[in-house]
């Protein structure tokens, strides 16, 4: 599609140069389909001045020179002359179209009778009749027909010369100036508009068009629209962060009472006091996970954290995620191993993607059998252009295919007992997913033939 | 000097930090605004300062920034759990520590004592080879006695655990040192999973010593192994 420019800009300059095309046709069209009032003057003294001319040739040449008088007129300027004797006979007997010869015959009557000059009624053929008397004082009546209907060459004949050289250039240059100048003011205040919203869009939410679109109308009410738009926008998201540090601050800070006074309760109480108290660790351990990773997920749902796109090797990353769980599945007699791992370069941010292949490595890890291993690969997908696919499988139960897109929501349990017990938060993959998506890549799970499940994620590739 | 400072802003979890750290031989003061905080850390009757990020008024991090003018005292700083741009610059600003809050106060007693042990190290260290020991490698000349690192001649400003951690590195300097090694000797606790914060002090050092003289970074990462200083050709 062009752009709004080029179109406006096309589409009056075609207007503009079509109605002046018009605006010429239509005048040339009507001056010569019928006499303006002010022209009339002038054609009788050249009706009389025809007349003259033929009434003279008629007396000096005889029927023969005006025929050829009147012919020569026909065929040089496409005028049709008749010069009828006072009687009412024709003395030109050039031939015509017998309408024409009703008409002139008629003419050339009423003129003879009221004496006066007549004018054709008929807008198809332009036709004056005049009496006159000649200079040896004979009395005659003259008919003349202009040309019947005006070509369109004729309009290019008529047109002065040099018509089409330099002045319709300037026609054409000033027509297209201006609807240069009115393509750009239409469009020039959109093209700011559209800057500003990707700015924003970008996360520059002090964004604002402020004065930039000039001048009032629809176009400044939309940026004033904008303007508004961002501000609520603004304040809505400062808020909501304001909101989720506030809530890490004045939820944690009890926790972090509770941990200390554990540790006081635990050495001021007897050995029967220990199983309840680790508990209460393990608890107040879990909501302070729960905690973190829903403010996590707020702020990538929301968009309010800020993060850099980058480009970084992912090798490295998924090697020392898989490292670190596996020093801890070991100590809860399981393995993370890393099957295959080739050397990729993947755009998106360092920091969250850690933290996604983290879950999905963790999650792994809780479900996968004791005594089996989690295995992580990481190769170049094949199958679609340009994409990391990273490969996380276990050995344990699977998931109901139903559920298989489920899990990726927030709080999705597929088996509440064996969660519970298993002491996820729930919103592992839900991050994961988040984090992945702001990458550009996706996330999927499947069930693996041999049991277990399989989580691949996606990534597109630098 | 077992005494120690903690700002931080929640009264009653100073008082339970109190309670709780009195008994394992610390002498403790608490402060609850940072601007005061600063000040006192800064009086040089403590050996160890434990700050809170969150602070009204003045931030943390504003208050570290202000001791460091000051002192080299240790500092742990009790950050908000996950969040890394805290941790990274904590630690980049010249943090000995972090701990995320809320914290197990088992831990933050062992950071303590790693802490005042690698203080302690360094003295007895310095007291016995009294100002004769010292390293030049390349460009760069350590003194472990008075714990300054110069440059071409030039000091280098290194908090305590940036000076231990490139004193690890220099005494093995051409071998690669694996992460678990730096973590126990430098920073005095076993490496645990998702601690990053030796590679924060990594870049930070990186930072703080340029390249090397003819061109090239000093200390080299070996991905899933550790560090390594390389000793240039010509030095």
């Amino acid at each position: 599609m062009r752009s709004l420019f080029v179109r406006i800009f096309i589409y009056f300059l075609l207007t503009i140069l079509l109605s002046t095309a018009i605006g010429i046709v239509l005048t040339y069209s009507r001056d010569h389909e019928f006499l303006p009032m002010g022209h009339k003057h002038f054609a009788k003294q050249a009706l009389v001045e025809y007349g003259q001319t033929a009434a003279e040739t008629y007396e000096t040449g005889g029927s023969l020179a005006l025929i050829r008088y009147a012919e020569e007129l026909r065929d040089s300027a496409d005028v049709h002359v008749f010069l009828f004797s006072s009687w009412g006979d024709s003395l030109s007997a050039i031939p015509v179209k017998k309408r024409i010869r009703g008409l002139v015959t008629r003419m050339a009557r009423r003129a003879f009778i009221t004496e006066q000059m007549v004018f054709s009624d008929s807008r198809e053929f332009p036709w004056m009749a005049s009496p006159l008397v000649s200079a040896s004082g004979n009395a005659y009546v003259i008919v003349v027909g202009l040309p019947e209907r005006p070509s369109v060459r004729h309009i290019f004949k008529a047109m002065p010369p040099g018509f089409f050289g330099s002045r319709a250039l300037i026609i054409l240059g000033v027509a297209a100036l201006l609807c240069f100048i009115l393509a750009r003011s239409l469009t020039s205040p959109i093209r700011k508009l559209r800057r500003a919203t990707h700015q924003f869009a970008d996360g520059d939410l002090t964004t604002r068009i402020g004065t930039a679109i000039e001048g009032k109308g629809e176009i400044s009410d939309l940026g004033h629209d904008f303007d508004f738009m961002a501000e609520r926008i603004e304040s809505l998201i400062n808020s909501q962060r304001r909101l989720l540090q506030d809530i890490s601050h004045e939820l944690r800070s009890p926790l972090a009472r509770l941990s200390v006074a554990l540790e006081l309760a635990r050495q001021r109480s007897g050995d029967e006091a220990q199983g309840a108290l680790n508990r209460i660790e393990r608890e107040s351990a879990q909501l302070n996970e729960m905690i973190g990773q829903l403010l996590s997920l707020a702020q990538l749902e929301s968009g309010s954290g800020s993060y850099p796109m980058e480009t970084f090797e992912l090798d490295p990353v998924v090697r020392s995620v898989v490292q670190d769980a596996d020093f801890e599945a070991r100590g809860a007699g399981r393995e993370v191993l890393l099957t295959d791992c080739c050397q990729l370069s993947v755009e998106g941010i360092e920091e969250l993607l850690r933290r996604a292949i983290e879950n999905v490595v963790r999650n792994a890890v809780k479900y996968t059998a004791a005594e089996t291993a989690v295995e992580v690969s990481l190769q170049f997908d094949k199958t679609s252009k340009a994409a990391a696919l990273i490969r996380v499988r276990d050995h344990g139960p699977g998931v109901p295919p139903e559920a298989l897109e489920k899990i990726f929501e927030p709080f999705f349990r597929v088996a509440d007992a064996r969660d519970r017990e298993s002491g996820g938060s729930g919103i592992g993959l839900a991050i994961a997913d988040q984090a992945i998506r702001l990458s550009g890549g996706s996330i999927r799970a499947e069930n693996h033939p041999e049991g277990g499940l399989v989580v691949l994620i996606s990534l597109p590739v630098k | 000097m077992n005494r120690i400072l903690v700002i931080d802003d929640d009264l009653e979890l100073c008082e339970l930090l109190a309670e709780y750290l009195t008994p394992e031989g610390f002498e403790v003061e608490t402060v609850n605004d940072g601007e005061h905080g600063a000040g006192r850390a800064t009086s040089e009757e403590h050996a160890l300062v434990i700050l809170d990020v969150m602070l009204p008024k003045m931030n943390g991090f504003d208050v570290l920034r202000k001791i460091r003018e000051h002192s080299r005292i240790p500092v742990i700083m009790l950050t908000a759990r996950g969040d890394d741009i805290d941790r990274i610059v904590g630690l980049e600003m010249g943090a000995d520590d972090y701990l995320p809050k809320p914290f197990n106060p088992r831990e933050l007693v062992a950071r303590i004592r790693a802490i005042q042990r690698r203080a302690e190290t360094a003295e007895e260290h310095g007291s016995k080879t009294a100002g004769l020991e010292q390293m030049e490698i390349g460009d760069l000349l350590l003194k472990s006695s008075s714990r300054e690192v110069f440059r071409h001649g030039a000091e280098i400003d290194l908090t305590s655990v940036e000076f231990s951690l490139l004193e690890a590195l220099l005494q093995r300097a051409g071998q690669v040192i694996p992460r678990e090694d730096l973590v126990k000797q430098v920073l005095g606790r076993r490496l645990s999973p998702y601690d990053r914060s030796i590679d924060v002090h990594i870049s930070s050092l990186r930072k703080k010593l340029g390249t090397r003289a003819e061109g090239g970074e000093r200390i080299k990462t070996v991905r899933g192994v550790g560090y390594l200083y390389i000793l240039s050709e010509v030095g």
